[in-house]
Formats: C-alpha cells, structure tokens, sequence
C-alpha cells in the first residue's frame, strides 16, 4: 500500500519505455498506432487521478531520496495534467515520429516529477537533466542542427549547474536539502559561496531559456516540431524553474546569496520576454517570447525569498507548463509565417481558441490562468516591497497583453488566407485534438475560479519546502 | 398661474413636433403669446386687489449633502418656484406686447426669412424662457431659465447661418453674453458657497447676520452679479453682443431681443439689489458709474457712424443705463422707494426700441440701404412709417424722464450726467428722424427714388401697437400711482418742475440738433460717417488682433498638441519598445556558446560584486 | 441563460421595499448576475453555429435582449436600493485568493448604482448602434458584451482585486473591436488605447500593492486598503497621484487624452459609445473611490493638481474643438468635457461637488456617449467626415439636427438637461474651495459654447455644400439610440428626484437619481465637511 504513491512515476515510465520500444521494433498495427495517443494521454490521466488522490500522503522513499509533500503533489499534478492535455491536442501529421513524440514528453513529465520529489541534490540534476535530455531529443528529430545547438548550451547549464553543486556541496557539507538548509542557518553568505549559486542559477535559467539566456532555448524550439517547441518551452523550462524552486528554498538562509542575481534575471525576462513579444510577428515566436517573460515572473517570485512569493511561482508555475506546453502543441501544422494562423478562428474554432487563450494567459490577460498566478507574485513582490521590479513586471506585462492582442486579431479578426499565401496546412482536426482543446481551454478558464484551492495547495508546497 | 409658463413651452413643443409650414408656425407663435397675455393680465387683474403675491413651489432638487457642520450646507434644495408679483406682471405685459408686436411684424415683413418653422418656434422658447425667468425666485431656478433664454437668443440672433458674416458676427453674440451669463451663475455660485442658500426670500435677510459672512465675498458676489446683469441689459462695453449683429441679424430678432432682455435684466438687477447694496458703499457706487458712464458713453457711440439700426440699438441701451442707475441710485439712498422708477421706465424704452428697430430696418429695406446718409424723404414717401419712428425716438427720449423726476435731484452731479444722457440720447433719436424723414433722397446706381413705396399696412398697425404701447407705459411712469401698483410702496409725488425740467432736457436736445441740422445737414452727416469710420476700423481692428494673438496661437497650440506632439511622443516610446524586443530577438542569432559563457561570467561577477551583503 | 440570472433573483427579500412595486425580487446573487450573464452569453454566442452567417441576426437579438434583461434586473435592483443607507448593498463576499487576501466581494453604494445604471443604458444604446455592423458579426457581439460584463464588474467591485481584474479586462475587448470593425486609422487608435489605458492599469497595481504593503499584506478588500486609517500622509500621496494617473489615462485628462481623439474617431459607432459613456467613467469612478473617498489627506494635498487637470483637461478640449477639421474629431474633444467638470467637482473637496460629481459621472456619460454617437452617426450618414464637405444639413436630416443640437447643448450643461443640475451642483459646490478652477472650467465651458455654435452653424445651418455625396437621415435603429440617450438626459434633466404622484412625495416608478446617487456620497464626504465658522467676523 505505501508504495501506491510512486504509481504514477511507474506508469509515466513504463508507458514510456513500452511506448519506444513498441516505435523501434514496429509492434504496432495501423489500427493501434491511431488509438495511441488517445490511451497514452488516458494512462497519464490515470496517473494524474492516482496522483491527485493517493499523493497527499506525506512520506519519504530510499533513505530520504524521494520525498513526497505537498510541493510533489501540486508539480506533479500540474505536470501530469499538462502531459495529458499536451497528448489530446498534438497535432501528429506534424509530428516526426508518433512512438518519440509520446516518450519524450513523458520522459520529460518523470523527469520533472523525479525533481520534484527530489530528497538532495543528485536527483534534482538528474530529473533536470532527463528532462532537457527529452527536449533534445525531440528538437534534433527534425532539425539536427537545432537539437545540437540545445544540446551544447545544455552542456553548458549542466556544467555550470555542476560546478554550483559541488561548491555548494563544498560548503554546506551534505547534498540532503534539507540538512543543507539547517546547515547554512546561522551561516554567512560569502563571495565563495555566492558565486556559485550563481552559476548554479544561471544553469537553470539557461535551461528554462529566460531571457538574457534564451538565446539557446527559443531558437531551437522555433524550429522544432509543435509538441518539441512545447516540451522545450514548457515542461523543460518547468523542470528547470522546480529545481530552481526546491535549491531557492535550501538556500533561504542565505537569501544575499540569489536574491539580487534572481531580480536581475527576472526583470531582464519580463521586460525582454514583453518587448520581444512585441516586436516578432509569427504567432508561435511570440508565444515563446511570452512564454519566456512569464518565466520571468516566476523568478521574480523566488527572488522574494518568502513563503507567499514561492508559493505564487508555483501558482504561476503551474498556469505555465499548462500554457507553454500545450500551447505550441494545439497550434499544431501551421507554424508557418507571421499569416498562417490569419483567420483560423473561423478555420478551426477549436485549435483557435486553445491558442488564444493561451497565449493570453502567458500574457498574463484577466481573467485566466496566468493573471492569477502573476497577481499572486505581484502581491509577494509587495509585501516584500520589492516595487520597482514589481513596476517593471507590470511594463513587460502590458507589452505582453498588447502583443497577445495582436495574436488574437489575427486569429479572429484576420480573414482566413487561402492555402498558398498561409504558407503551411491546416491544422489537423481529429475528435482527439477538439476535445483536448476544449479542455485545454477549460483548464485555463477555470485555474482562476478554483485558485482558491490551488493557490492554497501551493502554499502549502511553499510550506512543505521549510519556508516560514 | 403655473399655465402662464405652461402655455408657451406647449406652443413650442407642438411648432417641433408637428408644424413645419411658416404660416401655421408664426400662427401658433402669436396663438401662444396671446393666451399668455390673456393669463397675464388675468394674473394681474388678481393681484390689482392683493399686495401678496402668487406664489408656487415645486422641489426640483433636494438631498441630503452632509450629516454634520452648518446647517445650510447640510442639504442642497433648488425648488421650482413661480413667484408672481406686481413687477412681474407689468414686465410679462411688457414683454408680451413687444413680443405681439414683433410677431406680427415679422409675419408681413418677414416672409423671406429662412427656416421659418425654426424662428417661430424658438420665439416659443424664448417666451417661455422669460416667463419663467421672471417669475421665478429661486437664484439657481433663476439662472437655469436665464440660461436657456440666452442660449435661444444666440440663435434667434444667429439665425441667418447661411451667410458667413451673419454667422461670424453671431459668435460674438454667444460668447460674450455666455460668459456674462457664467459670470452670473458663478455669482449664485460664490453666495452660495458662502450662505448655503440661493432662495432671495431666505437669502436676503441672513446677509448679515450668517456666521462667517465676510463683506469681501458679498462684494465679490455683488460684482460678479451685476457683470451678469450688466451683459445682459448690454451696458459699455459689453453691448457689442448687441450692435455687431445689428445689420446682419433678422430685424425681428434684434428688436425682439433688446426689448425683452431689457426687460428681464431690469427686473433681475431689482430683486438682486439687496444682495448688491448689502456689500458696501464703494461698491454700489462703482457700479453706479458703471451705468452712468454707459449711459452718456452709448448715446454718444451712436452719434458716430451711420448705421440706423445700431443706432437705435445704441439709444436703448443708454435709455435703459439710465434707467438702471436709478434703481442702483435707488437703493443707495437710504429708504428711498424711487428705485422702481427705473424699472418702470426700461418697461416703457422696451417697446420702443422694438418700434425702432423695426420700422428703421423697414425702411432701410425699402431704400435698399444701411447708410442713413443715403436715405431721406421718408416723411414725403412713406410718411406712416416716419411718425411710427418719430413715436418711438421721443419714447426713447422721453422715457428715462419720468424716472429721474422721482429719483434724482437735478443738482446733484449723478443728475448733471443722467441729465447730459437724455440729451444725448434725445439728439440721437432725432437725428435719426431728421436725416431719414427731410434730407433730400438722391439716385443711385440701381435704385430709383421713385420706386420707395410705404411699407405694407398690417406691418405699420403692429408698429404703431408698440409705439403707442410705449408711449402708454411712459406716461403711466409719470403717475405715482403706477409705481405704487408695481412695487407697494407711496411714492411722493415730484414737483412738476422736476418733470418740466427732465422734460425740457429732452426737448432741448431736440431744438440743438435741429439749429444743427438745418444749419449743415451734409457737414454732420459726413463728420458722423467719417468717426464711423474711423470707429468701425478700429473695432475691426481690435477684433481682427484679438483673433490673431490669443485665438489662433491657442487653437495652434491645441491642434499641435494632437496633431503632432502627442503621435510624436506616442511613436518615440513605440518604437523604443519595438528596439529592445528587436534587440533580444536579435540575440538569437549570434553565435550562442561563446555568448552564453561570456553572459554568465560577466552576470555573475557584475552582480555578485554589486549586491549588497555579498562582497565583504 | 437570462432566465437563470431572473430565477435567481425569486428569493426573499432581506431589506423592505423603497417603492411601491418593489420587494418583488431580491437576491443575494444578483450584482454576480449582471457581471457574469454578459460573458455566458457571450460564450453562447462564441459556441453558437453559425453556418455562412445564417445566425447572425440571431446573435444581434441574443446580445439585445440580454442587455434588455440585464437593465430589466438593474431596474429591479434600482427600485429596492435603500437610498438612506451608506453601506454599500447587494453585498457578495466569497474568498478567492485566501492566501494573499483577496476577495470575490461586490457591492453598490449610491455611485456604484449610478454607474450601474449608466452602464446598463450604455449597453442597450450599445447594441442598438451596432445593428449596422455585417461582418464577422459573431466576434463583434461576442466582445461587445465582454466589453460591458468588465465594466459592470469594475463598477461593482469592493475588492482591489476583483477591481483590477475587470479594469484590466476591458482593454483586450474594446481594442480588438477597434482593431477589427474600425475607421481607417484604426491601429493607431487601437495601440494608443492599449498603451495608454496599460499605464493606467499598471499606475493601479502600483497604488493598490502600496496600499497592500503599507496595511500589512493581508487583504485586498477595499473594506480594508480604503478604510486604513494608519497610511502616513506622503504614502497616502503617492497613492494619490498614481491613481490620478489611472483616473487621467481613463477619463481621459489632459496630458493622457492621447488616445481618446483617435479611438472616438475611428471605432464603430457602438464602441466608441460604450468608451465614451461607461468605460471612460470609470476613471473618475475610481478617484471618488479610491482618493476622496479614501485618502482625505492625500485629496486635500493633490485637489490644485486635479482641478487643474480639469481646468486643462476642459480648456484644451474645447479650443482643440475650434480647429478641428472632421467632425468626429470634435465630437471626440467635446466628450472629453464633461470628464473635466466631474473631476473639478471632486477636486473641490465639499460634500455638495462630490455629489454633482457623482450626478455629473452619470449625465456626462450620458453626454459624451451623445456627442460622440451623433458625430460618428452624422458622418457615416452623410458619407463624409470632413467639415470642409459637410453643410446646411438641417433640412435633409432634421432628426440628427436635433439630436446634435440636444448633445452640444448636454455637453454645455443648459438646463433641462441631466447635466444642468449636475453643472449647477459641482459648481455651487466648488466656490468655496477651488474658486480658480471653477472659474478655468468655467472659461472652457465659454470656448466649447463657440465650438459647439461653429460646428452646429457649418454642419447644420451652413450653405449647402453641392458636391457633397448624398445624404440620408437616421435609420430607426440609429434614431432609438441616440434618442435614448436623449431622452434620458432630459428625463433626469426635468425629474431629478423622479416624478412624483400628484400632492403627494410617492415616486410614481422611478425613485429618483438624485435620491439613489446621494447613497453613501455624505459618508465620502464627511471628511471635508466645513467647519462652523465663527459669527461676527467682517472682513
């Protein structure tokens, strides 16, 4: 009974292996390959279902390696319910391979639940590294040249984020998270032991691709297939933001040590991420710059260094990897030009208003997902009185509305184009992809009606970290 | 008696809704003045018996504002109250019968007008806006039809819009009467501030006695009052609104205007007197030269320039400033009652002013021209019309008269100028008379002196309906007992010297420019067109310089602001925007590694070096 | 869905009738009802098959008669408002964001039904200018009522949070619109909107965070932020002059009008009168909320600053207007006077101008939404918008005439219409402490009075111009909007406090604005009651 808990670890896993195995060996008939997609997202349901019901028993696994509380239960949830979304609204004819593009994803989603119950600092790499490793993976499948770009500055965040490991290894002591924690209480934040938190942070931002360091991730995700650019933008950088969120919370003690680094970036982002946003024309571009400034928003929640402000970037956070993801796979074939989503709300309603609501919840637009999630970082950035960022924030958010504002018009108010000047096809429209993006949408929609509950659990995350 | 402000609003709402022919609209115009005039005297014959007057209220506004500090300011009420006394009804009577008069006259001569309907029901209107300005005691009631009766005016008078000179004259006679006017309400406004109150019956006893009255504010009060009322009974310089639109306004509109906005602004400075003469002495006395000064500096305006019209218009409005420093003059002499006299004379110069204008732009129409120097002979041609102007000229004359032998010692400095006023304005009349009616009417180019014909019977009957109705109303401001119907009070009856002398004023003025006349016609005749001359081109001028330094670099500061400054600050922080973003996407090319490890380092080292708590 | 939000209201009454005919409904749900209604049906008509335009019609009637409904509600909810109590009613508090402290808490006070009211009128006159609209119909009504459903929720919030949410809302809308349906300089408009109105969002943020912070960053409840009475004076400063910056990017005020002349200009009709008549409100709205109401100390220190602004804001209006070559542009400077003169009520800081604000929020919407909708209307009848082309229309469209007439004169403040005694209030009232300010507006008016007579004169009265392309007067559908507009100026204008039966003081079916506005308006104001003064003083 006690390992209930892990199930939904095994069946990610699992689904993951048999998926790939069942891709490289051709076990699969014609007749299964069209239905896999439909039980893989089932399975992750399942999963996410078991999550949500059996995760809320606290409990630590293989001598404090694997914890589960409440901050597992909430990423694990969010990334889950991504996944599972992500699997309903792919659009596979523009996808490379069926059995890569359902194993990396959830290779990535283990990933980021390995981190996410992450007892020390080996496994919070290695759940980072799965999970990049995936978004690798699935960039190079098309564009080689892409995948080994990603695949270098990726080598340099692990390199970076090693270095970082090990001196904070070096003088804390241990790698467990929490003895880290008790350890630096009472210590002095040193140049020493700054500078690689530095560069522990800088790996990850690299890995999230939040501006300034975006130059590795969005460029490849621009030339990925749909789900690719989703996995790299979303669960990666979601991996790499839980990370971050787990060490910010060992790190507490010695707040000097990332705060100031972590505002930096985080007003870099969010303005960046805005005016980016802004001055790019193709729709999934500029989803990826929103998707890159909402990044921001999150950082600049850790850099609060408090409870609430933790707890509102995983709020965020979780409004993110839903949005990030899902929203580059629902757009699906036509990544084309700046035109070739002009008028796709009368061409496909369904496709279309996943998009729009996405990227206006990455815009941070009211009502949905991701205004809630900002306003909640807002109101950490206030009651730790950090204003100006909370001004420049507020700067990169209207870009990012008046940038979304563009999308929509021309998903809605744009008259439909024909073939030729659209320059790629029409989405795919299968009974699947309708239904994941209506649910995508919902999902959106409603993360703010029950943001009572859900900001209420990541507070508790935020709690189960140490944080006062 | 609500009907009597009733009648004329239905009259106008039916000519909106459902006339649209001139007949029936100038029809029911003079239908809704009649029936108001019948309840009029119906009213009048009421209060011949009562001294208290008619009085109705009804609450327009009333809320509580506050629940603690002074009383009066702890709600704020504006009820509609209709308040008609003895002033009232000989004002209304007045009124009505200019505006029978005009009507009727219009309804012959004014048939090329345009927009017929419009002018009629605008009459309506403007009726109705009298009324109700008249009867009603409540100062905010009070300014709200005052108001809209200005706003009617401005079209009356702008009611040739076709014409662009028509159209740009009538500006000024929105805008300065505009700003009279909220120069008036901004007076209401400042006693109320001060009293929490603008009801005249509540507000005028407690003018001394409210905690925290200072006399400053009620001078304020007192100027920005009288600068209202003044724009309004057009006193220099504020005429203009007046004389600029003599020509090219309808002439019914210009006679019906000045005589009923005469009227109205009398009767106003009277009940507003208590409020004024409760400032101070040097207050009333200022405003009192203000009337004199207007009173001798209009007459003389009009002797210079040609323009009948204007010339008339002019007469009238140093006539009525005489009769307006009277009623100041009236409530500056303590207990003295003859403060009505003014009033009762304005009510007898109204009809004549009306009559004036009328039958000079009648004639002038006739002789196809606006030059008084190119007219004549109107005794020989078209005699009807020549006495209907000889009438009203002496009424003009005459009519202060009767007042000054109440109120003003002949002796006393204030006598000496309202004396030299009634010459002067007893030269003017009569010089206008003379030159139209005797001076030889020579040829010109496309007009034959012969083709001058009397102008249309009806017309002359209504003429000489308000000449003879002036005439009637100033001889009744001679009796004692007519003032005593207007305002309660027994009035000692002047000596006759005192009317002889007043009188004798006058017919020397007469005899001065008749020696005058008949000694060198052309000379005064071209020494009057030469200073018109010279006076228009420097009101030209003045106006020509106001619109060129202060309107245009305004509206050119506006339309820069909008035009140009605004897009230009708009674009600037766009296109910074646009350049940053450019910038971070441009990042995306460059060779990534070399990048990201040289970011790194140098982030690192740049902040770990500059936060606070780190570097030790 | 309508229906649901009527049923929702068959619940008992927790307070006794105001009026005769009143006590019918109540409900504990019904500001949720006019906020939330809007957006269903709004996603009803997004989901609604629409086979090449067959359900277009169908689409204009739902967005009608649910505003129908929605002003049906607010009629109801209008009769039952207690006018005597200061608290705010129709109170819904359910926790959201318990982590943070923010609220689902709405309420109406006096001003809030006003601007209900306002906004509710603005809804159906809305629609009705939109008949027109033939294209991409589905998206056009879909984000119209959007639109409307974040004003309605702006105007109800009692929560900074739930206020910031809505306010922010109705931009995305009302840009989009503009974007898809609008004049030939529409991007210009549309971006200066979204640029604008962003700063005023963020302004906003900015003072509620304060607000926050300086309370201890417990709730958002204005409950809480509005009532605190510990803020130091030079927060309350700080606080103070950005929401005057959210108030100025909205009304708008002088130096952030930028985006006012162009969006007046170049949205469809029915837009620009919901900006024009509602949203535009809310600026002042939030300065009587969250200034006045809230920071005496601050309103006292920033009244010169907002009567100046005024003073600016209605000078620089009306000169502006003189020069102005497309009549649409003049009819987007005038809406911005009344704008002027609420704000001059405020900055005059005594209970009586707070209340002709308050009065002069509801008739200078209603106003602005006039002068603006008869501008645009004028202009498409006549096929030209250049004053150069336009003349001697009077005879040929006698109802436009008239209409452009009552909403020049609405604009001036003459009486018998609603903004009279709204003019008279604020100006009685400012006197005392902002003599020079009321005297500047008072100027401005002067100058609109010769604008608005040129722009009547060469539109309406001027020589006919023969090369003009035809013209034609007002269509049905155009004659009802502008005429309710109209009309309800000079309903309000002749019967402020309502009518009333014959000999006696019962309101025959209209309680009275005045009576419904005051509600809570002496409460704000009790700040800046002054003092009794003392007798016997001179000079």
């Amino acid at each position: 009974m006690k390992y209930l808990v892990l199930v939904p670890e095994a069946l990610v896993a699992t689904s993951a292996v048999l998926v790939l195995l069942a891709g490289r060996f051709g076990w699969m008939a014609q007749s299964t390959r069209r239905r896999l997609p439909a039980t893989v997202a089932a399975v992750v349901l399942i999963a996410l279902v078991i999550e949500l019901v059996q995760g809320a028993t606290l409990a630590t696994y293989f001598g404090g390696g694997f914890i589960q509380d409440r901050f597992a239960l909430f990423a694990k949830a969010a990334v889950l319910l991504t996944a599972t979304i992500a699997f309903a609204v792919v659009d596979w004819t523009a996808e490379d391979s069926l059995s890569i593009g359902l194993a990396m994803p959830l290779l990535a989603a283990l990933g980021v639940m390995i981190a996410a119950s992450a007892g020390d600092l080996v496994a919070l790499w290695a759940g980072l590294e799965l999970a990049a490793t995936a978004g690798v993976v699935l960039v190079a499948l098309r564009r080689p040249d892409l995948g080994l770009r990603l695949l270098l500055t990726g080598g340099v965040a692990s390199g970076l984020l090693l270095t970082g490991l090990a001196f904070v290894y070096a003088s804390a002591g241990t790698i467990e998270l929490a003895a880290m924690r008790s350890v630096l209480f009472g210590g002095t934040t040193t140049l020493a032991l700054a500078i690689p938190v530095f560069l522990l942070l800088t790996g990850m931002a690299i890995r999230a691709s939040v501006a300034p360091f975006h130059l590795a991730g969005i460029p490849s995700t621009l030339g990925a297939s749909p789900l690719g650019a989703g996995l790299v933008l979303g669960l990666v950088a979601a991996a790499a933001a839980v990370v971050a969120i787990k060490l910010v919370a060992a790190l507490t003690p010695i707040p000097d040590a990332y705060s100031s680094f972590l505002q930096v970036i985080a007003a870099v982002a969010m303005v960046g991420g805005g005016a980016a946003a802004l001055a790019v024309r193709a729709p999934r571009t500029r989803m990826a710059y929103l998707a890159a400034g909402q990044i921001g928003w999150v950082a600049a929640g850790l850099a609060t260094h408090y409870r609430a402000g933790i707890a509102g970037s995983l709020f965020l956070l979780g409004a993110f990897a839903v949005a990030a993801t899902c929203g580059p796979a629902v757009m699906g074939r036509a990544e084309g030009g700046a035109l070739s989503w002009a008028g796709m709300g009368t061409l496909r309603p369904g496709r279309a208003a996943g998009v729009a609501l996405a990227v206006l919840s990455l815009a941070g637009a009211p009502p949905l997902a991701g205004f809630f999630g900002e306003f909640a970082v807002a109101a950490a950035l206030a009651q730790s009185g950090h204003f100006a960022l909370l001004a420049l924030g507020l700067l990169g958010s209207v870009m990012s509305l008046a940038a979304a504002a563009a999308t929509l018009r021309l998903i809605y108010v744009h008259s439909p184009l024909d073939e030729a000047r659209r320059g790629s096809a029409l989405p795919g429209l299968t009974r699947l992809s309708t239904a994941g993006a209506v649910a995508l949408c919902v999902v959106i929609a409603v993360y703010g009606l029950f943001s009572s509950p859900i900001l209420g659990l990541a507070d508790q995350g935020a709690e189960a970290l140490g944080l006062r | 008696m609500p009907l009597i402000v009733i009648t004329p609003l239905t009259a106008f709402v039916i000519a909106i809704t459902s006339v649209r022919t001139r007949r029936s609209s100038a029809n029911l115009a003079m239908f809704g003045v009649v029936v108001t005039l019948a309840l009029t005297l119906l009213a009048g014959w009421g209060l011949a018996k009562t001294k208290t007057p008619f009085l109705h209220a009804y609450q327009y506004i009333n809320m509580p504002v506050a629940f603690s500090g002074p009383v009066n300011f702890q709600s704020f009420a504006v009820d509609i109250v209709l308040r008609v006394d003895h002033i009232t009804v000989a004002a209304l009577v007045a009124i009505e019968l200019c505006m029978l008069g005009v009507l009727g006259w219009h309804q012959v001569m004014g048939r090329s007008e345009p927009g017929p309907a419009r002018f009629h029901a605008l009459i309506s209107l403007l009726l109705f806006a009298c009324v109700a300005a008249l009867v009603s005691w409540d100062l905010a009631e009070l300014f709200a039809f005052w108001g809209l009766a200005g706003a009617v005016t401005y079209l009356l008078l702008a009611h040739r819009w076709g014409s662009d000179e028509a159209a740009i004259r009538a500006r000024v006679a929105l805008a300065l009467p505009f700003v009279t006017d909220l120069s008036l309400l901004c007076g209401i406004a400042w006693l109320y501030s001060r009293y929490g109150l603008q009801n005249l019956t509540t507000l005028v006893p407690i003018l001394h006695t409210n905690p925290g009255w200072t006399e400053r504010s009620l001078v304020v009060a007192a100027i920005l009052l009288f600068i209202g009322v003044a724009g309004r009974l057009a006193l220099w310089p504020l005429h203009s609104w007046l004389t600029r639109n003599a020509v090219t306004a309808p002439p019914a509109a210009l006679a019906l205007v000045q005589a009923v906005w005469s009227v109205i602004a009398i009767v106003v400075l009277y009940r507003l007197m208590p409020i004024i003469a409760a400032s101070n002495a040097q207050t009333v006395k200022a405003l009192l030269y203000a009337c004199g000064v207007t009173a001798i500096v209009a007459p003389l305006l009009a002797l210079v320039g040609n323009e009948p019209r204007r010339i008339i218009t002019l007469l009238g409005v140093g006539a009525t400033a005489v009769g307006a420093a009277v009623v100041i003059h009236g409530f500056r002499v303590p207990n003295a009652t003859f403060a009505i006299a003014g009033v009762a004379c304005v009510l007898a110069i109204a009809p004549a002013r009306a009559a004036g204008v009328l039958v000079v732009s009648a004639i002038a129409s006739a002789m196809r021209t606006d030059n008084m120097a190119e007219m004549g002979e109107a005794w020989t041609r078209m005699r009807v019309s020549a006495i209907a102007l000889l009438i009203s000229v002496v009424v003009l004359a005459l009519g202060a008269s009767g007042a000054l032998a109440f109120g003003v010692s002949s002796r006393s400095l204030l006598g000496l100028a309202l004396g030299e006023a009634l010459l002067l304005v007893s030269i003017g009349g009569v010089r206008v008379f003379l030159t139209i009616a005797l001076s030889p009417l020579r040829r010109r180019r496309t007009f034959e002196p012969d083709r001058v014909r009397e102008a249309p019977q009806a017309s002359l009957t209504w003429l000489f309906l308000l000449g003879v109705g002036g005439l009637a109303i100033f001889v009744a401001s001679l009796v004692p007992a007519w003032l005593r119907f207007l305002d309660g009070n027994r009035h000692p009856t002047p000596s006759v010297g005192a009317y002889v002398l007043w009188v004798l004023v006058a017919l020397i003025g007469f005899a001065a420019i008749g020696i005058a006349y008949f000694r060198n016609r052309e000379g005064a005749l071209r020494a009057a067109a030469l200073a018109g001359a010279w006076f228009a081109r420097l009101g030209y001028a003045s106006s020509r310089g106001f619109a060129r330094f202060i309107v245009a670099p305004a509206t050119e500061i506006a339309v820069r602001i909008g035009d140009r400054w605004i897009p230009a600050g708009d674009a600037g922080v766009g296109s910074a925007l646009e350049t940053t973003g450019r910038f971070a996407v441009a990042g995306t090319r460059l060779p990534v590694l070399p990048i990201v490890v040289a970011l790194a380092v140098v982030l690192t080292l740049a902040v770990g070096l500059a936060s606070p708590g780190v570097f030790k | 869905m309508m229906w649901l939000g009527i049923a929702g209201l068959a619940l008992p009454s927790p307070s006794p009738a105001a009026v005769p005919g009143a006590n019918i409904f109540s409900s504990p749900l019904l500001l949720s009802v006019l906020v939330w209604v809007p957006v269903i049906m709004a996603v009803a008509i997004a989901i609604l098959p629409n086979p090449r335009g067959r359900f277009d019609v169908l689409m204009k009637q739902i967005a009608f008669f649910t505003n129908v409904g929605l002003v049906f509600v607010l009629w109801i909810a209008y009769n039952q408002f207690e006018s005597f109590l200061s608290t705010p009613q129709f109170a819904e508090n359910q926790p959201w964001l318990a982590a943070i402290g923010a609220s689902y808490h709405l309420g109406v006070d006096g001003p809030g039904m006003t601007m209900l009211l306002l906004s509710g009128l603005i809804g159906i006159v809305s629609v009705l200018a939109s008949l027109g609209i033939r294209e991409r119909v589905r998206s056009y009504f879909c984000l119209l009522l959007l639109a409307q459903a974040s004003i309605n929720g702006a105007i109800v919030a009692r929560d900074m949070f739930v206020l910031i949410l809505f306010w922010t809302a109705s931009a995305v809308p009302l840009a989009l619109l503009i974007l898809g349906w609008g004049g030939p300089r529409r991007n210009a408009a549309a971006w200066r909107l979204v640029g604008y109105w962003g700063l005023g969002t963020g302004a906003l943020v900015i003072a509620t965070m304060t607000l926050y912070f300086v309370t201890g960053g417990t709730s958002f409840d204005m409950d809480v932020l509005l009532k605190a009475t510990n803020i130091s004076p030079r927060v309350q400063v700080i606080v103070g002059l950005l929401l005057i910056v959210a108030a100025a990017t909205r009304l708008p005020l002088f130096p952030f009008h930028g985006w006012a002349r162009d969006l007046y200009a170049e949205a469809p009709i029915g837009v620009t009168v919901v900006v024009a008549g509602s949203a535009t409100r809310l600026g002042a709205y939030l300065l009587l909320r969250g200034l006045v109401a809230a920071e005496p100390a601050a309103a006292q220190v920033l009244a010169p600053l907002m009567a100046a602004l005024a003073a600016l804001t209605v000078g620089y209006a009306a000169v502006a207007a003189l020069r102005m070559a497309d009549i649409r542009h003049s009819g987007g400077y005038l809406a911005m006077i009344p704008g002027g003169v609420t704000v001059l009520g405020l900055a005059a800081l005594s209970p009586l101008s707070i209340a002709g604000a308050v009065l002069s929020l509801f008739a200078g919407g209603l106003a602005a939404a006039l002068i603006v909708g008869v501008c645009a209307t004028l202009a498409e009848r006549a096929q030209s918008r250049s004053l150069l082309v336009l003349g001697g229309l009077a005879p040929r469209m006698p109802i436009l005439t008239w209409l452009l007439i009552i909403g020049g004169l609405a604009v001036l403040g003459v009486p018998l219409l609603a903004t009279f005694p709204a003019l008279l209030m604020t100006f009685f009232g400012s006197f005392k402490n902002q003599p020079i300010g009321a005297f500047a507006v008072a100027a401005g008016l002067a100058v609109a009075a010769v604008a608005i007579a040129m722009l009547l004169r060469r539109v309406l009265f001027g020589v006919p111009n023969p090369d003009a392309p035809g013209v034609s007067d007002a269509s049905l559908g155009e004659s009802w909007y502008l005429g309710l507009l109209a009309g309800a100026l000079l309903w309000i204008g002749i019967f402020p406090t309502g009518p009333k039966l014959p000999g006696t003081d019962a309101p025959i079916f209209d309680p009275g604005l005045i009576k419904t506005m005051s509600a809570g308006v002496s409460e704000m104001a009790s700040p800046y009651v002054m003092a009794t003064p003392t007798p016997g003083a001179t000079k």
